[in-house]
């Protein structure tokens, strides 16, 4: 055993009384509300009072019913919150939610909540912080502002770019010499990539402001598999690669959005087959698995190492040693994982390096149909 | 047949009005923006209107309300191209009487075949 440390000469830490306590957390600009298993009032600091905007001496007591009147019409569902934060008083796991208030301007608050009990574990009601997020918000909401026009004033140029290349493929200027067709190809090319890129970062911040509008109904997730077979042939007989469909039985319809669930197999077929060696087949399968269907894509590529099985969701997240060689935009697993869990889906892979790799996603079936 | 184009976009205009006339037979009538839109097809009775959804001063919406307004115009078959992909955009343009959608960029090679499919899905066969 190593020898205990000297003494500091130091006197010892002052111990904090309940003023103090109270002090601390009246001094807080953040607002602290903390309620009983009875959903009172157990304290509220001065922020919370001021952003109420009464007194903190006349909240303590209150119930929770009180205390969302005393709000007015700030809160926009106060019916839902006030279901929500009453759920939440016996519960012992930590939560966050973003809340919405609204003043002569409408703030955001991350509410993050935590059970508060005594050192004899006795559950004294539940803690909550409200964080100012508002500002962020807005940030957030310029960005995507920002890339819906800036998505839009980008498809003119393209258009007067890609349209005039199209034209002169297409022999409207006259028969074409060999080189000066193949450097033509290669400029429609890249403007064809270009256009792909415009579209998924416009899809991308569609989704994460909230706007994607799905266009639910019964559709067959077979025959979304299909189509996207369809349309991802030719690309994949550029690499060579075969595709298969492994489906050994009819099921049910999926509620979903059809030309947004295609989009989702479509990506993750063009991953695989981007991925695949020459000669090698990418098989779709589909399986009812317990309420929901579950779609594989699997590959014999070369595999993800653990590390970057969660990165490669990201937004523009390619493989180490694969950027930029293999013509995607990046974006396509980012945004298959965001439509699959628009649809109440959820989306993961498997691999084994060196081996290949499965992309997996899940849609819930109707429960009628399970 | 002949075809009203609405488009602020010099390049643009000249671009699909290639594409249109590819192979003979139909005829492009050109306008830069809202107001001329409306006074050529007052003028010219063109078969259908290619109507841009962003121009300065009158838009394609406003555009497309007035032509529906007129008893002159209100009959001829309006499609709107944009640039823009914005779900609320295609609602708003099909509430106000458009028969369809072209969204930029288009495909030239594509764009007759592509306006026949929205005449005779709208019921409105092409005279010529």
């Amino acid at each position: 055993m190593s020898p205990r440390p000297p003494k500091s000469g130091l006197p010892p830490a002052p111990q904090a009384d309940v003023e103090t306590f109270r002090a601390l957390l009246e001094s807080a600009a953040t607002p602290v509300l903390a309620l009983d298993t009875e959903r009172r009032v157990l304290y509220a600091n001065r922020a919370l009072a001021d952003l109420l905007r009464v007194t903190s001496e006349v909240l303590p007591g209150k119930t929770l019913a009180e205390l969302v009147e005393m709000m007015g019409g700030a809160l926009p569902q106060p019916a839902a919150f006030t279901e929500r934060v009453a759920a939440l008083v016996r519960k012992a796991e930590p939560q966050v939610e973003v809340v919405e208030y609204h003043t002569d301007r409408r703030l955001f608050f991350k509410e993050i909540s935590q059970p508060v009990q005594r050192a004899d574990g006795v559950l004294l009601g539940r803690l909550f912080l409200y964080l100012d997020i508002t500002r962020e918000k807005e940030i957030d909401q310029a960005k995507t502002e920002f890339i819906s026009i800036a998505s839009h004033e980008l498809r003119t140029p393209m258009t007067s770019i890609k349209g005039s290349l199209d034209l002169l493929l297409g022999g409207f200027a006259g028969e074409l010499a060999g080189e000066t067709r193949e450097l033509l190809v290669i400029a429609q090319s890249g403007c064809e990539r270009l256009i792909r890129l415009i579209n998924d970062i416009l899809d991308l911040s569609k989704i994460e402001a909230g706007r994607m509008q799905l266009r639910l109904q019964p559709m067959s997730l077979f025959d979304s598999v299909q189509r996207s077979v369809r349309t991802i042939k030719a690309y994949a007989d550029g690499f060579q690669v075969k595709l298969a469909i492994d489906c050994p039985q009819p099921f049910p319809d999926v509620l979903g959005d059809r030309d947004r669930m295609d989009q989702v197999v479509t990506n993750l077929l063009g991953n695989a087959v981007k991925f695949s060696p020459a000669g090698e087949t990418v098989t779709v399968s589909l399986r009812q698995v317990e309420s929901a269907l579950e779609c594989r894509v699997i590959d014999k590529g070369p595999g993800i190492p653990p590390d970057q099985r969660e990165r490669i969701f990201g937004k523009f997240q390619q493989m180490e040693g694969q950027s930029g060689k293999k013509g995607g935009t990046g974006l396509g697993l980012a945004i298959a994982r965001a439509l699959v869990q628009e649809h109440g889906g959820r989306i993961s892979v498997e691999s084994e390096v060196g081996r290949g790799s499965q992309f997996i996603f899940r849609v819930p079936l109707p429960p009628e149909t399970r | 047949m002949k075809i009203l184009l609405a488009e602020d976009e010099a390049d643009i205009r000249r671009l699909a009005t290639m594409s249109l006339t590819r192979g003979g037979d139909w005829q492009v009538v050109e306008a830069a923006d809202g107001e001329e839109c409306l006074a050529l097809a007052q003028r010219e009775r063109p078969d259908v209107i290619l109507l841009d959804a962003m121009m300065p001063r009158l838009d394609g919406f406003q555009t497309c309300q007035r032509l529906k307004a007129s008893s002159a115009t209100k009959d001829i078959p309006v499609i709107f191209l944009t640039a823009s992909v914005q779900e609320w955009e295609t609602q708003r343009g099909l509430a106000l009487g458009a028969i369809g959608y072209l969204y930029k960029p288009f495909d030239p090679l594509q764009l007759r075949q592509q306006v026949l499919e929205l005449l005779a899905r709208a019921g409105r066969v092409p005279s010529g």
